[in-house]
């Protein structure tokens, strides 16, 4: 069976446009971005802030205008952003969030709504107790499972995952990037993932991307590209980060 | 009403406290008055206050404290039905503004502006001039022009929360405008709208008791604080002082119940924003 692509991003460029006294200036985000994307693959996505890293995922999701083509092979991508409070619509209790997509999808009886949502709190591993919990009463792992369940749960092929973690600390970190790990096994999801920490990168990822103001320097297979470097920026990155990886894997 | 007991917002306290007893009030007013408003005792004119006759009587011998009673309901009923057609209509046009954005958002604030850039208690007198008067003409009227502030405070509150990721991701998961607009973005914003609703209350009841003052209020046969206001200044001096003085207390107090109860709402909500 041929490899199926799920994405094919193909020389995608953003501009955008500051004015500046009465002239319009133009800004490149991205400039010439092309990758490809296998079904179940996850790709890190890896640079300093304002790299266009965000810019990119707003493209594939059809947000933001772009010129280029970006190829999507499957229906409602989802994603996960850093912030899990604005993420979470405060009225609503965790049942009727990871509820909604299901009733905007419909077909589906409350009874059998509620048996998803049941399922999805499991997987993301809540319990039944939180369902009637508002996001303000969650803590930051907590309401960062809950976005991950709510983007599971309409059963999408493709999450994109901005920062997830960023906004966590190092153990609820750990918690949340074995989650993932397990989802994809479960769902056979593939993942965009979208970091500045290269560590979470390393641990997560298959292919990674480096991205430099608006282009990608620098990709390939992780280990590939964590243990022989060619662009300086990528070297620079990976020094300054004060990689742990193992000797062994080498 | 434990935690309202508890709470030190003594704002929220006294507001609720005197909106209470206004409340009540009212609703006796409804079913129960010491005396017939509109019944016209000649042997008791002018009379001062008494056991009798709580706040004395007017120049016809009617009771003013149950012409109060049911004034303040009138206030209350005429208010309440301005506000409720502001809010109705101005949530709307706030909502369709603050979501589409663009030319159309432009537009509709632009025709708010204009509307907003006239007194509104002036504005209410051209138009009953130029389309005369009917019962309840000056709910119609004065609703209208309580209809851009609402819009503009919810366009506002539609214009942040429609950059917040909860309605990128409805959006995401394929949800239409309408649902956005009210299942994921107005009950958001009805913790702004009920201190902003608790003030809109507050000036409808001064331009009720404002138009009812200059005579184009609601019809004579009802009973008006602004009317009474009016009809007790030509005693306010040798005649009947405490006719003057206790109508304008009860606006007094009916305003500032409210001001108190919106302020206490206002910072009951800005502590849960901490």
């Amino acid at each position: 069976m041929p490899p199926r692509y799920i994405l094919k991003v193909d020389n995608v460029s953003n501009t955008y446009y500051e004015t500046v006294g009465f002239k319009k200036v133009a800004k490149p985000v991205l400039e010439s971005v092309s990758f490809d994307m296998l079904k179940g693959q996850i790709i890190g996505l890896v640079g300093e802030s304002g790299s266009g890293k965000s810019t990119l995922a707003k493209c594939i999701l059809g947000v933001i205008d772009y010129t280029g083509t970006i190829t999507l092979d499957t229906k409602n991508p989802q994603m996960v952003f850093q912030d899990s409070t604005s993420s979470l619509n405060p009225s609503m209790t965790v049942e009727r969030i990871l509820e909604e997509p299901l009733i905007i999808r419909g077909g589906m009886t409350k009874g059998e709504r509620m048996k998803k949502v049941e399922e999805a709190l499991d997987a993301v591993g809540l319990s039944m107790e939180y369902a009637k919990s508002k996001p303000g009463e969650l803590s930051g792992g907590q309401r960062q499972r809950v976005c991950i369940a709510a983007a599971v749960i309409s059963e999408p092929e493709l999450v994109i995952l901005d920062e997830p973690v960023s906004a966590l600390d190092v153990t609820i970190q750990a918690q949340i990037l074995e989650l993932l790990a397990k989802l994809r096994k479960k769902y056979n999801l593939s993942y965009l993932f979208i970091s500045h920490d290269l560590n979470v990168v390393y641990q997560l990822c298959d292919y990674v991307l480096v991205m430099r103001r608006g282009k990608v320097v620098e990709q390939g297979y992780i280990d590939k590209v964590y243990n022989h470097p060619e662009h300086e920026y990528t070297k620079a990155l990976l020094e300054a980060s004060e990689l742990i990886i193992k000797s062994g894997e080498n | 009403m434990k935690t309202l007991l508890k709470s030190d917002n003594w704002y929220l306290k006294c507001g609720a406290f005197i909106m209470a007893v206004i409340l009540l009030t009212v609703l006796t007013g409804l079913f129960w008055t010491p005396y017939d408003p509109n019944y016209m005792d000649t042997s008791a004119r002018l009379s001062s206050p008494s056991f009798a006759h709580l706040f004395g009587t007017d120049n016809f011998g009617r009771d003013i404290f149950s012409r109060v009673m049911q004034g303040l309901g009138t206030s209350f009923m005429v208010s309440f039905c301005i506000n409720l057609i502001g809010l109705i209509i101005g949530t709307i046009v706030g909502a369709a503004a603050g979501y589409s954005g663009g030319l159309f958002d432009d537009v509709l604030m632009r025709i708010c502006d204009a509307i907003t850039a006239f007194p509104s208690v002036m504005l209410a007198l051209v138009i009953i001039a130029v389309i005369g008067r009917g019962d309840m003409d000056i709910i119609w009227i004065l609703g209208t022009l309580f209809i851009p502030s609402y819009a503009r405070m919810v366009r506002s509150e539609f214009v942040q929360q429609k950059s917040c990721n909860y309605v990128r991701m409805a959006r995401l998961m394929g949800a239409k405008p309408l649902r956005i607009i009210f299942v994921h973005i107005l009950p958001n914003i009805y913790k702004t709208l009920l201190p902003a609703a608790t003030i809109g209350f507050n000036n409808a009841v001064l331009a009720e008791a404002s138009m009812s003052f200059l005579g184009i209020g609601v019809s004579a046969n009802r009973p008006s604080l602004g009317r009474m206001l009016n009809e007790s200044q030509g005693f306010l001096i040798g005649g009947a002082p405490w006719y003057a003085a206790f109508v304008g207390f009860s606006i007094v107090l009916l305003v500032m119940g409210l001001a108190l109860l919106g302020e206490g709402l206002q910072a009951e909500q800005n502590r849960g924003k901490k």
